[in-house]
């Protein structure tokens, strides 16, 4: 993606999405957007508004993920409802805002794929107790489930391999069996495992294999 | 909420029952056109009359307007009925709005004319309801037009120009929002408003009556009068143009952008400007709408959940979600 000029998404946006406006920000290097959000469903019934602040980082975008602060305090400060003490949105599990950051956003996507439908979500949860696509655990549980959805892996010493064949850029014969999980054929296996990976940045990579180096010491302490 | 819901079904009744399509090949049959015509004399019935449906009700009640508003008769401005068939003339300001679908005579290409017919007066109905919500006077019906004067004596100016821009938004909104993609889902395409607001000041507006005997009308002799269905043959799809004198009194340029050609030169030097208005921006900004994911506008006059809502139809957007939570 090449560099796109920030203040001509964000013109476009404002061109658009009427209840949204730029304001002064109150973090330096960022620009600010203010406004109500009315979360409608797709026959056009009205679920609820809330106002809420969107700081974009001026110098990285569109490499950057903008922040979202809830300001109305509707949503509860529970970690039950993804969200900080602050207001500020946990829009999606790190990784994949990772992946986002790294191709590069547009802004008004960003809006209508990430922000508008947490709070869609928020709603749906409380209309049916649960949210529309599930959740992510709390902090590694999180992580975890998402290795386990993403690459189908549970094993800890599996999803360990693979990070260290990702970090270390440990290159493996295709027709060989797959070092890592032992099925026929690498190139059909892992292989594109540890290429996806690479999406998400090294430093998050390092992060979890840290991770789940430490949980998995953990449990074979426990098992003794 | 869908204010123009029960509009908006009729004409798909009438759309959907309509003979023509399914017998293009063979043609249409008297015995086939007399069950049509009996159809939709039965579905005239279900348009809105003067009882207003709940959704109306509460639209009409969010405005601050009773329920069970009359709809003022045609032709005639309460406040210059005094005129009627006398040599009188009273200067008084006036906003003079101009109104139409167009394309629509494509639709004789696709349907009956019974079709056509319930389909333009469901439009001019909705229409005339728009206009008397916002305490607007229909002056006069020409087709699937109107013709409508905002203002009188005892309003204020400013609150009259927004009560007129309010309207003719809405009524652009329920062609553009709500019959657009339905008609082009049937093969008719691009059908649109266009409209044309301009207000004339005390000095540059005479109300008289214009005719003889009974074969006349109380009308408006005004530059402004005039220049307003200008502005509306000028306006882009589903577009308002208004003229300079509305501009001044808003006082928010947000919602007007000047066109590059003035609408009247006065040929002393001084030109009179027309400005696109920003009706979307206008009716979000009024709370009288809300927007979607994608941006597109939904009327509402209260910002209370829907008590119909269904979680199913959140799904689609809710699932796009998977929150995660990682703070300390």
């Amino acid at each position: 993606m090449t560099k796109t000029n920030l203040n001509c998404d964000i013109d476009s946006f404002l061109g658009k999405y009427y209840s949204f406006k730029d304001v002064h920000s109150p973090k330096p290097g960022y620009l600010a957007l203010e406004g109500k959000i009315s979360v409608l469903d797709k026959k056009g019934k009205l679920w609820g508004q809330f106002e809420i602040l969107i700081l974009i980082n001026k110098v990285e975008y569109p490499y950057t993920i903008p922040i979202v602060i809830e300001k109305t305090q509707i949503i509860d400060r529970d970690w039950d409802y993804h969200i900080s003490k602050e207001g500020v949105c946990c829009l999606d599990i790190p990784h994949k805002l990772l992946k986002s950051k790294k191709r590069g956003i547009t802004f008004e996507e960003f809006y209508r794929n990430v922000i508008y439908p947490f709070f869609a979500n928020y709603h749906y949860k409380e209309s049916t107790g649960e949210y529309a696509n599930g959740e992510y655990k709390h902090h590694f549980e999180g992580i975890a489930q998402f290795y386990q959805e993403e690459f189908d892996l549970e094993n800890f010493e599996d999803i360990i391999a693979l990070l260290e064949t990702s970090i270390g850029g440990i290159k493996h014969q295709p027709n060989i069996e797959c070092p890592l999980c032992g099925k026929p054929k690498y190139k059909k296996c892992c292989r594109k495992k540890v290429y996806s990976l690479k999406g998400y940045g090294m430093q998050q990579l390092k992060i979890d294999l840290v991770l789940f180096r430490q949980q998995l010491l953990k449990r074979k302490k426990v098992l003794g | 909420m869908n204010l123009f819901e029960d509009y908006k079904n009729v004409i798909k009744k009438a759309v959907e029952n309509d003979p023509t399509k399914s017998n293009k090949i063979y043609g249409l049959s008297e015995p086939m056109l007399e069950s049509n015509r009996e159809y939709l004399k039965l579905l005239r019935n279900e348009l809105p009359g003067r009882e207003l449906s709940r959704e109306m009700k509460l639209f009409a009640k969010g405005m601050g307007v009773k329920e069970t508003f009359d709809y003022q008769p045609l032709g005639s401005h309460p406040d210059f009925t005094y005129l009627k068939a006398t040599d009188l003339v009273e200067e008084h300001w006036i906003i003079s709005g101009f109104i139409d679908v167009k394309k629509s005579t494509k639709l004789f290409n696709n349907f009956t004319k019974g079709t056509v017919r319930l389909i333009t007066e469901s439009i001019i109905r909705a229409s005339i309801f728009a206009v008397n919500l916002c305490g607007g006077y229909v002056h006069r019906i020409q087709g699937d037009g109107l013709m409508v004067y905002f203002g009188g004596k005892n309003i204020e100016k400013l609150k009259a120009v927004e009560d007129a821009l309010k309207s003719f938004s809405m009524i652009s909104y329920f062609v553009k929002n709500d019959l657009k993609d339905f008609f082009e889902d049937n093969g008719i395409q691009d059908i649109h408003t266009r409209a044309g607001l301009d207000l004339g000041h005390s000095k540059q507006v005479d109300w008289f009556y214009s005719g003889i005997g009974e074969s006349g009308e109380v009308t408006t002799c005004s530059l402004h009068t005039s220049l307003a269905p200008k502005m509306q043959s000028n306006a882009k799809n589903s577009g308002i143009v208004v003229g300079h004198n509305v501009t001044t009194q808003l006082r928010k340029d947000k919602y007007f952008e000047q066109r590059s050609k003035e609408i009247h030169d006065y040929e002393d030097g001084r030109k009179y400007y027309q400005y696109n208005f920003d009706w979307e921006r206008y009716l979000v900004d009024n709370n009288l709408a809300v927007q979607n994911d994608m941006g597109v506008l939904v009327l509402t006059i209260n910002t209370l959940p829907d008590p119909n809502r269904n979680s199913r139809d959140l799904y689609p957007i809710a699932s796009k979600s998977k929150p995660y939570f990682n703070y300390d």
